[in-house]
């Protein structure tokens, strides 16, 4: 059998005023606009799962299949708006491993 | 490395506050996008917008102007598109008419045509024919206006589906514009080219959409504007020495002077 591909997306949220969110309600977002736009199908296929929410610094982690990273790209931009705040969400980089995303997400935080 | 450009960004709204025009670029450029095209429909603000895009171009963004007709007379669209061709960068057709829509297909003049998913007329194979054989305008996908006319008709986004693959027949070069009024519309070039491929385009497609299809309108604009163009296909490339009349040897005679008339 074929060893699953993973891509890692590091992410960050540029929001109009204070974004007070969590994890869990990020993650709902996700999989509503991936439904919404793609499908059940598209959300079975991409398997996309947030990994890594930082609330302060807005920056996260999202783990999907290699080959239906765009489904996740355009779910992510068609977010315009959570918890009733206008945002964009940004895609900074991309990695093949979860130990360089991570690095990457520690790397910002240093910087900040 | 690819360069991008977004060539629908509304600044109607916010024109008389040049902070947030330059906050607006400064988030674009965040983005990576370097080339943006601030744009209007009415031509009454174009004194304005030539101002601020004047002002804020910089080395960084190459800040560029468009106007975008809405109108369904053909007079009257011929009537704007002689008046303002020469004041914009890039001129854009929104098509309320078939009339327009077959003028806009033809004209050299237009640069981008987008339809309504609502409204007739569509991009049909008549239009996609004038285009490829008369006109050099490019089929425009605002995704934004996209997204929301299909947000009231789901069953609409097969009609997008359907232009694309006429697109491709008929080798139209396609367009993808964020169709943005405010600064958190905008997106960046990446994530505004996998929203092109929701509508069908592939991920080569959609990556030309947003960087080799637009700028190559901007440059082919530019050019048109520069004082060194005549006609197409004729520039002028330098300018030789002033005539001297004294020095002029003519059939062997030294002091042969031309008439004067």
């Amino acid at each position: 059998m074929k060893r699953i591909r993973w891509r890692y997306m590091v992410f960050e949220i540029i929001s109009q005023e204070e974004l007070d969110i969590d994890k869990n309600a990020l993650s709902e977002a996700l999989v509503r606009s991936i439904k919404e736009l793609w499908g059940l199908r598209g959300l079975m296929e991409t398997s996309a799962r947030l990994v890594y929410y930082d609330k302060m610094m807005k920056r996260g982690l999202i783990r999907c299949k290699h080959r239906y990273l765009h489904i996740v790209r355009s779910s992510l931009a068609s977010i315009r708006e959570l918890d009733g705040v206008k945002v964009i969400i940004r895609v900074i980089k991309v990695t093949g491993t979860r130990k360089r995303a991570l690095e990457l997400l520690r790397s910002y935080s240093e910087v900040a | 490395m690819r360069r991008f450009a977004d060539l629908g960004v509304y600044v109607e709204g916010f024109l008389d506050d040049i902070e947030e025009v330059k906050r607006l670029i400064d988030m674009m450029r965040k983005l990576g996008f370097d080339c943006i095209a601030l744009s209007v429909t009415n031509p009454k603000f174009l004194h304005d917008l030539d101002r601020i895009s004047k002002r804020l171009d910089s080395g960084e963004v190459n800040v560029v102007t468009r106007l975008t007709i809405v109108e369904s007379d053909p007079e009257r669209v011929k009537a704007l598109l002689r008046k303002y061709r020469g004041h914009v960068d890039v001129i854009g057709v929104k098509c309320l008419s078939n009339a327009v829509a077959r003028l806009a297909a033809r004209d050299g003049r237009v640069d981008l045509v987008s339809f309504n998913l609502v409204k007739e007329p569509t991009f049909d194979e008549v239009e996609a024919n004038l285009i490829k054989e008369q006109g050099n305008a490019f089929l425009e996908l605002p995704i934004w206006e996209l997204f929301e006319q299909i947000g009231k008709e789901h069953m609409l986004s097969g009609l997008v589906l359907e232009w694309i693959q006429l697109a491709r027949e008929y080798e139209v070069p396609i367009v993808t514009t964020s169709s943005s009024r405010s600064l958190y519309d905008v997106r960046a070039p990446r994530e505004l080219a996998s929203l092109a491929m929701f509508f069908g385009l592939s991920s080569e497609e959609a990556l030309d959409s947003i960087s080799k299809n637009p700028l190559s309108i901007v440059e082919r604009s530019r050019v048109k504007r520069s004082p060194s163009f005549v006609m197409p296909g004729v520039l002028i490339s330098g300018r030789g020495e002033p005539y001297e009349e004294d020095k002029v040897e003519v059939h062997g005679i030294r002091d042969y002077k031309p008439r004067r008339t």
